[in-house]
């Protein structure tokens, strides 16, 4: 299965607040303090770490190619991932329910939760598939 | 750990497994046999799930309000299920070995570890919300 279309889904929403009001010139590298910037910036943050990550899981897929079996539980074990991350996120979040925090405090979860993600299949490839450094 | 490597050890472990009897009185410092190798792993990691049972308690006390310790419950079993299949996924390499107890453990053991101290860390941020709120 396709991560991107997994994927699909929680980006759209995410990315659904900033539609309301456009941020185009927005400076994400110095300190921000209007949350509507803030929630923006956040979700910069995210997308960015989720273009990795598919690149990352599409190299592993890649690299599974011959090993079939394999190949079945990773795609199973990615799906199984987005709903930890999502729900995780939801409640990381949940005490922000309905405020406008909510939207920055979930794509920050998400992102750091993503970065740990890329590490783990980083680290699969180098150690099992000797695709890079194995530094286990 | 080296794919072709691995693939080699389950061989020649399953006779020695064959033979070893019960592990209750194995000295885990000293595990040398893949039944007492695998024994160990699997003490290991239900001592790292009992502390996170520990620190899921303790979370879920300091919540709460239940709509929230529903979030938490929601996300706890996500990541049950992320769990089980990343190290279905990981160890896929070893199925039907001798040495796939050792693996699986070992992957459930890492993961569980890193999922008390993401419990233990937003425990802190719900406590002192300021200390890792909408920046963290």
């Amino acid at each position: 299965m396709i991560r991107s279309a997994l994927l699909a889904m929680p980006i759209v929403l995410l990315s659904a607040p900033l539609r309301a009001e456009v941020i185009t010139d927005a400076d994400c590298t110095k300190p921000q303090h209007a949350q509507m910037i803030i929630n923006h910036c956040a979700s910069l943050d995210f997308k960015a770490a989720d273009e990795k990550l598919s690149v990352v899981y599409e190299k592993t897929r890649t690299a599974l190619q011959q090993y079939k079996n394999d190949k079945t539980r990773f795609e199973a074990a990615e799906q199984a991932w987005l709903r930890y991350r999502d729900t995780q996120c939801g409640y990381e979040a949940g005490m922000y329910d309905g405020g406008s925090l909510y939207s920055a405090v979930y794509t920050t979860c998400a992102k750091r939760l993503t970065d740990a993600r890329i590490k783990e299949l980083q680290t699969y490839l180098a150690c099992h598939l000797r695709v890079g450094k194995c530094e286990e | 750990m080296i794919r072709s490597f691995v693939l080699a050890i389950p061989l020649v472990l399953v006779a020695a497994s064959a033979t070893a009897g019960e592990a209750d009185d194995v000295d885990c410092n000293k595990a040398v046999t893949q039944t007492d190798m695998n024994f160990c792993a699997n003490k290991d990691y239900q001592a790292a799930d009992k502390k996170l049972n520990d620190v899921y308690r303790k979370v879920a006390a300091a919540l709460g309000d239940k709509n929230y310790q529903a979030k938490l419950k929601a996300a706890e079993k996500a990541w049950i299920g992320y769990r089980d299949t990343e190290c279905t996924f990981e160890t896929a390499e070893n199925e039907g070995g001798s040495i796939h107890p050792l693996v699986y453990s070992g992957c459930l053991t890492r993961q569980t570890i890193a999922r008390t101290k993401e419990l233990q860390a937003y425990l802190v941020c719900f406590k002192d919300a300021d200390k890792c709120g909408g920046s963290q």
